[in-house]
C-alpha cells in the first residue's frame, strides 16, 4: 500500500504564499497575472533572445551601430524587452578587449534579453572575485585570455545592465542569421566565454 | 564554479522562487512598489548574510533573500507583520488538515481501483 505524505511545505514556499495572499486580498495583483509572468519566464523568455541579437549585429552593421549607441531600442526592434531594464548597454569584445559583465551588490541582469541569471552570476563567489581578479577567475572558468587583452568589468546596476557583444568567430562567413545565433551562448553574452564556431 | 555552455533558458529552482519572482514584477507592474525599492531591499538582504559570514552559495540562499526583502518591503508598504503571520498560520492549518485527511484515507479504506468493468 502506498502512503500518500505530503512533504514538509518549506518556509519560503508559505511565506510566498501568504504574501501573494495579501496581495490579492489587497487588490494590488492577481494570482492569473502571476501565472502569466511565470510562464512567459519559464517557457518564453532566454538567451535565445540575445543570440538574436547578436547574431543580427554581427551580419547588419547598421543594426549594430543602434545596438551600441541604444541597447533596448535596439533589442525592440526584434520584439525584446521589458520593464524589468530601464537602460541596455552594450559593450563590444575586440582582439584587444574582452568584457565581461556582474552585478557586484545583487543580481541585476538583462532578464527579458536573456532570462533568468544562471546561478553562479548570484552567488558571493562570482560577484566578489570578478571584481578582484577577472583574468584568473575567467581562467578558472575556462577562458583564458591572453595576457595582452585588457579586461574590462561592467557592473549592473538598477539602472543599467551589460550586455557583451562577443567576437563572430572566424570561418562563419557562409552561416546565416539563424545559424550564427545558434553559436550564441548565455555565457558568452556575460562575458565569461568565447563563442566558438 | 559550474559554467558549462548553455543557451536553454535558466529555471527557477523552487516553484515558490519562480512565483515569487513574479510577485515582486506584478506588484512593480502594478506601481505598488518600485523595482529600484525591491533591489534595495534585495542588495540589503544578500548585504546583511554576507557581512554576517555568510555567502550566497547556492540559488536557494539567494532566493531567500529574495524573499526576506519582499517581506520587508511589505512591512514598509503598511502591511503589519501579524497579518502576514496570521496568514501563514492559515496555509499551515489548511496543509496539516489536508494532510490528516490524507492519513484518514489511507488508515481507514483500503485502496480503491479506480474504475471496475463488470464480467459478463
Amino acid at each position: 500500500m502506498t502512503q500518500h505524505v505530503p512533504p514538509e511545505k518549506p518556509w519560503q514556499a508559505v511565506r510566498t504564499e501568504a504574501i501573494e495572499s495579501l496581495l490579492v486580498e489587497l487588490g494590488v495583483i492577481d494570482s492569473a497575472r502571476v501565472d502569466e509572468i511565470v510562464k512567459h519566464y519559464e517557457e518564453r523568455v532566454g538567451p535565445k533572445g540575445g543570440a538574436r541579437v547578436v547574431a543580427r549585429a554581427w551580419t547588419d552593421p547598421a543594426f549594430k551601430q543602434r545596438l551600441l549607441a541604444d541597447g533596448l531600442a535596439a533589442c525592440a526592434e526584434l520584439g525584446l524587452g521589458g520593464p524589468e531594464t530601464e537602460k541596455l548597454h552594450v559593450v563590444e569584445n575586440t582582439a584587444t578587449v574582452h568584457n565581461a559583465v556582474v552585478c557586484t551588490l545583487c543580481s541585476c541582469y538583462p532578464w527579458p534579453i536573456l532570462g533568468v541569471p544562471p546561478a553562479w552570476y548570484k552567488s558571493s563567489a562570482y560577484r566578489s572575485r570578478m571584481v578582484r581578479e577577472p583574468r584568473r577567475l575567467l581562467a578558472e572558468m575556462g577562458l583564458p585570455l591572453d595576457p595582452a587583452v585588457e579586461i574590462r568589468v561592467w557592473d549592473s546596476v538598477s539602472e543599467i545592465r551589460y550586455l557583451v557583444l562577443p567576437e563572430r568567430p572566424a570561418g562563419t562567413e557562409s552561416l546565416t542569421e539563424d545559424e550564427l545565433a545558434e553559436l550564441v551562448s548565455r555565457d558568452a553574452m556575460i562575458g565569461v566565454a568565447k563563442v566558438a564556431a | 564554479m559550474n559554467t558549462a555552455f548553455d543557451t536553454a533558458p535558466a529555471t527557477f529552482p523552487t516553484p515558490w522562487a519562480a512565483r515569487a519572482f513574479a510577485i515582486v514584477t506584478a506588484v512593480s507592474q502594478a506601481g505598488w512598489f518600485d523595482l529600484k525599492a525591491f533591489q534595495q531591499g534585495l542588495i540589503a538582504a544578500i548585504h546583511a548574510r554576507e557581512s554576517a559570514g555568510g555567502c550566497i552559495a547556492d540559488e536557494a540562499i539567494y532566493y531567500d533573500c529574495w524573499i526576506e526583502a519582499l517581506t520587508t518591503l511589505l512591512r514598509d508598504k503598511g502591511v503589519p507583520q501579524a497579518r502576514l503571520l496570521a496568514v501563514e498560520a492559515s496555509i499551515r492549518q489548511r496543509l496539516l488538515s489536508l494532510a490528516h485527511d490524507h492519513d484518514d484515507d489511507d488508515h481507514d479504506h483500503p485502496p480503491q481501483p479506480v474504475f471496475v468493468e463488470s464480467t459478463q
